[in-house]
């Protein structure tokens, strides 16, 4: 579902961020990247979704290529969920919810805040499924953290995206906070079908929550195994 | 990490912390002091300003000006407020036409948002050009180009102030939270799409303290800009003046007074109403 060959991305600054990567990722799985800050995997996750144009490798997703001609579609069948959550502060969580439609809204009424009824009904569900409807419109400056993040990923599954891709989801959060978080990513895991990819600095959350590991070190893969066959030892020596 | 650090040990003994003692006043910002003080001196002496016999004389003028502005001459107030509505108005428009140009001047002089660099260098040009002429030449320019009246000093404020708005809302895009425009990014947003889920809500608080702080300041200029015939109570505050009717200025400064100080509280109200 998701292919990785050779990526690597170098920023304008001369910065290597990723010096090949290579990976593979199933059809409904939920995989975490480990990695010490600096490892590169904020930019392989961005790299995916067009956030950063890599500089040199493949990306395939469902298939096909990622590059400026599919972006769009790939955008589509892909939602992301960010460490700092990147809500807009001074709008409701259900105007926050919407702008997860905004590609496949009316390009001019949207400018002016205005959704037609079933995709306010799909925001409304999608408030539901994280567990806030009652707050859909409360500004999201209102809300505390772990709510802040459960309006983000409302955002990013709307629209049913087939691939969720989470830039440590839980690094500003409490430890309760984290592990309903990450509860809630394999719930949707589980339920949808959907497959995650999801950044993380803690062994132990990755061991728990998803079926495989992936550690990168210095912009490459040096680690990739079942979750069951991870010696955890041994993770956290590279990792710490 | 570092061993020593988590041993907590410290074996400094005075003498060596001493050497890392610094100057709570640093050598650089005594100079600064210093050169300030110098430039403040030479300015004076430079416009040959003597304070003592300011003080001295001034005691001798300023009775003398007093005692003839006293008592307020109100006996034509139905005229005045007229006038001083008509200032009002007269800034209102001025502000409006500043904010309804400044916002696409704003939005592509801002360096995050100018489609290219040489729309940005346009705008930007012309932000500073209006904000570098004051409303006062701007007035007087147009009262030649097109005559007496309010229209003048509407224009000149709008111009103006035009140029100030732009300044303000593009060094506010230019410091808003990036993170907001990368997730609408990620979901396929168009520019506009992104300008108005993730710019103009976080700049609009600074928005509206900035469009009430210019109206504000727009009411104080109009009154002046009657001066140079651009219509409202500045020009019955010159032609009072022409005519040596100092009690009728007193009063016009009074009704300024006045007028600036509700404005000043109303517009305090409203931004505190504003998160
Ligand atoms: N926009 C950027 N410009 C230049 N260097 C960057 C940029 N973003 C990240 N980097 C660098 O790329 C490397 C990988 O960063 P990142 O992908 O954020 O790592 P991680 O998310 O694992 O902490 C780091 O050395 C970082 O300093
Ligand atoms: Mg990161």
């Amino acid at each position: 579902m998701l292919e990785i060959n050779d990526l690597t991305k170098t920023f304008a600054n001369g910065t290597p961020a990723l010096k090949g990567v290579n990976l593979k990722i199933n059809k409904g799985e939920f995989v975490s990247i480990l990695g010490r800050s600096g490892s590169g995997k904020t930019t392989l996750l961005r790299s995916i979704n067009g956030l950063e144009t890599a500089s040199g490798g493949e990306i395939y997703l469902d298939n096909k290529q990622v590059n400026l001609e599919t972006i769009n579609e790939v955008q589509n069948k892909t939602g992301m969920i960010f460490q700092e959550f990147n809500l807009v502060n001074n709008l409701s969580a259900i105007n926050n919810v919407l702008t997860g439609l905004l590609s496949s809204s009316n390009k001019f009424l949207s400018l002016f805040y205005l959704f037609s009824k079933d995709q306010k009904i799909d925001a409304l569900k999608s408030l539901e499924t994280v567990g806030l409807l009652e707050k859909s419109y409360n500004r999201s400056d209102e809300l505390s953290g772990g709510q802040r993040q459960r309006v983000g990923i409302a955002r990013a599954i709307i629209k049913k995206p087939l691939l969720l891709l989470a830039d440590e989801p839980v690094a500003s959060l409490d430890p309760k906070a984290a592990d309903l978080i990450l509860s809630l990513l394999k719930k949707i895991n589980k339920e949808y079908g959907t497959t995650i990819l999801c950044n993380l600095h803690q062994v132990d959350l990755a061991k728990k929550y998803s079926d495989r590991v992936v550690g990168l070190v210095d912009g490459k893969v040096i680690f990739n195994e079942k979750s069951n066959d991870i010696d955890k030892n041994y993770l956290e020596k590279i990792y710490a | 990490m570092n061993k020593k650090i988590l041993e907590l040990k410290v074996n400094n003994n005075k003498k060596d912390l001493e050497k890392y003692i610094k100057p709570q006043w640093s050598f650089k910002t005594l100079i600064s002091i210093l050169v300030f003080v110098f430039v403040l001196i030479f300015v004076v002496k430079d416009l040959e300003i003597n304070f003592i016999k300011l003080v001295t004389d001034s005691s001798k003028y300023f009775g003398d000006i007093l005692s003839r502005m006293l008592p307020p001459d109100f006996s034509n107030l139905n005229e005045l407020v007229y006038a001083m509505f008509e200032t009002i108005e007269i800034a209102f428009l001025g502000t409006f036409i500043a904010i309804v140009l400044s916002i696409p001047l704003g939005l592509f002089s801002a360096r995050n948002l100018a489609p290219n660099y040489f729309v940005y260098l346009i705008c930007k040009t012309i932000v500073i050009f209006f904000r570098a002429i004051p409303e006062f030449i701007i007035a007087m320019i147009l009262v030649i180009a097109i005559g007496f009246g309010a229209m003048p000093g509407v224009l000149a404020l709008g111009l103006h102030t035009m140029g100030f708005l732009a300044k303000f809302y593009a060094e506010d895009i230019e410091h808003i939270n990036k993170g907001p425009i990368d997730a609408l990014k990620s979901s396929g947003a168009t520019k506009s799409q992104i300008i108005s889920f993730g710019v103009i809500p976080q700049i609009l608080p600074a928005f509206v303290a900035n469009n009430l702080y210019i109206l504000d300041r727009n009411v104080r200029m109009a009154t002046m800009l009657g001066i140079v015939g651009a219509g409202g109570i500045g020009y019955e505050l010159q032609s009072s003046f022409r005519m040596f009717e100092y009690e009728r200025v007193s009063a016009i400064i009074i009704l300024i007074f006045v007028t600036i100080f509700i404005i000043d509280h109303l517009s305090a109200f409203i931004r505190s109403k504003i998160k």
